[in-house]
This record gives C-alpha cells, structure tokens and sequence, in this order.
C-alpha cells in the first residue's frame, strides 16, 4: 500500500513538471507592448532672382549734374519655405565699382511685390536684412539707392549683390 | 511510528504545485514594420492623407471573458513639440487588408480599444492614419505608441 501511494506521487509529480517545461515561451510575451514610428520632413528654402532691364543701364549723372539719390528696383524675387519660423533674406550692399576710377556706393532695400518705390529714408548702411515669420512664398522688389559724383570718372561700372535665404529657428 | 513517506509525499506535492501560476495574464508580442520607422510626412508644399501599417500583433488570453487592448494615440512631434502631427489607430485581423479612411473612428488623442469576449489568441494589424500639413515644418518626427492588454 506505501508503494502505491509513491507510485501515484511520482506520477502525479512527473505530470506537474511537464506542464510547467510547456509553459515557458519562445518568445518573451507581456502585458504591454509599444511601437516607436518616426519620419522627417525636409525644409523646401528657396530662393529665385531675375535682375530688372533697368538694374543693367544705370543712369550714373557724373556730367556736372548736381548730384541726386537714384532708386531704381534691381530684382524681382520669388522667396519660399515651409519652415514654420519664415526665413531671413540678406542682400549685400556695396559700390559700383570701375578700375581707376572713385566707385558710387550704394544701398539695399526691398518692398512686396508690386508696391511703390521705397523713400529715401527706407534705405540704411550695410548689408540689408529682412524676415518672414510662418511659413509660405514671397515676391519681393529689391531696390538700390546711389548718388554719383558731380563729375563721375568715365567709364563702365559694375557691381555684384550677393542674396542669401537661410530658415529662421 | 509514522511512515517516511507520509511526510514526504505531501512536501512533494506541494512543491510541484508551486510551479504552475496561481493565475494566468494576458499575453501581447508586437513586432514593428520597416515602413514606421520611414514614415511619409510631405509638407513640402503639398500633403495627402496616409493610412500606413505599423505593427504586427500577437495577442491571447486565458481568461475565460477575453481580452481588452488599449492603444494610446498622441501626435508625431519634434524634439520641441511643436507643430504636431497628429494620427489615429485602427486594427484589422491579420491579413484582411488596409483599412480605409473611415474605418478610424477614435478621434486623434484618445484611445482606441478592442476587446474579445473568450479565452484564445488572436493576430492583428496595426495601421494609423495621419494628414500632414501642405508646409509642414521641417526636422524629424516621431513618437511612441503603447499597448496595453487586460482580461476582461
């Protein structure tokens, strides 16, 4: 009677460790899970320049004319970003410059698209900056202002503006 | 003079019956898609609205009333938080093909929940869908989902 009593114990026993082995998963299983997604966007910054039919035939005076501030629209520009902070434009100032000759400085300004010439007062030293504030496309005039000499040196003259668009942070 | 096995033979049971589990939990695998981690976010002047398969999903209950999952839904968003994107969550049994757009029915935000009524296992798909702005900001988005499973 003792035997049978461990007999069936043993057999009891070898079922328990059996199921227990079968529990145990392949692959680790809880009660929670997670997914972690992601993706970016690219900033679409751009910047297109045409130069104006006037920007290349300055009227210089320097004939004995009394001298007088020229405003004359240089470039019409198409300025775009998704950046949710707008972009800032900068537009180098400088001087129409001739070899031997005393150079004709001048400055930069801008005005939205199609809107009147700026003043004389719209335009200060250096190099010209101005901003967006959201995101979206812009058509801009960008003007020079310059006075020549009374007697202005002969000759051609010739200047280069340098645009730069960065995104705003 | 008690016998030796009438001490041994109960400590030999109860100590079998230690290793089964007093009670069973529910059970989520979850494997991630190539396609979550690349996710489409145009905003480059035009956008579209994007239903997109994230997860695979490996559920199963002992619980004889089954089981609930609960599925968080936020908003992809950049390291500042700012302008989001916000998405909703659906799931299809396994292999029945993408959803369409009004299938999602929680609103972005709230959590999405699917339950069962009996014991058993279950695979599903997790798809989301997300509409990103025409300009939308630049940088890298990204977010983190969580899945809960409970017996009902």
């Amino acid at each position: 009677m003792s035997t049978k009593l461990i007999r069936r114990a043993l057999i009891a026993s070898g079922l328990f460790i059996g199921t227990a082995v079968a529990f145990s998963p392949t692959a680790f299983a809880d009660t929670t899970g997670s997914v972690v997604m992601g993706g970016s966007v690219t900033s679409t910054l751009n910047l297109a320049s045409v130069t104006t039919a006037g920007a290349t035939a300055l009227d210089l005076d320097g004939d004995g004319t009394t001298p007088t501030a020229h405003i004359v629209q240089v470039a019409d520009l198409t300025i775009g970003t998704n950046n949710e902070q707008g972009y800032t434009l900068t537009a180098t100032a400088g001087s129409l410059a001739k070899a031997g000759g005393t150079s004709i400085a001048y400055q930069v300004t801008s005005v939205a698209n199609g809107e009147a010439a700026p003043a004389i007062g719209d335009f200060s030293a250096g190099n010209y900056t101005v901003g967006t504030t959201a995101a979206g496309e812009t058509l801009t005039d960008l003007y020079i202002k310059y006075t020549p000499a009374a007697l202005q040196d002969a000759g051609a003259y010739a200047a280069t503006i340098t645009l730069n668009v960065v995104d705003k942070t | 003079m008690k016998p030796l096995y009438w001490q041994i033979v109960p400590s030999l049971l109860l100590l079998l019956l230690g290793v089964q589990p007093a009670f069973s939990l529910p059970t989520i695998i979850s494997s991630t898609t190539s396609v979550a981690s690349n996710l489409t976010l145009d905003g480059q002047g035009s956008a579209s609205t994007h239903i997109v398969k994230v997860a695979n999903l490996q559920l199963s209950t002992d619980g004889t009333n089954g089981f609930t999952l609960t599925i968080s839904s936020q908003s992809l968003t950049k390291s500042g938080g700012e302008t989001p994107i916000p998405f909703q969550v659906t799931t299809v049994p396994a292999g029945s093909g993408s959803p369409s757009a009004s299938d999602f029915l929680v609103s972005p935000g709230s959590n999405y929940t699917v339950s069962t009524t009996s014991a058993g296992s279950s695979s599903k798909e997790m798809y989301i869908k997300y509409t990103p702005a025409a300009l939308q900001d630049p940088g890298a988005y990204n977010t983190s989902i969580s899945l809960i499973v409970t017996d009902n």
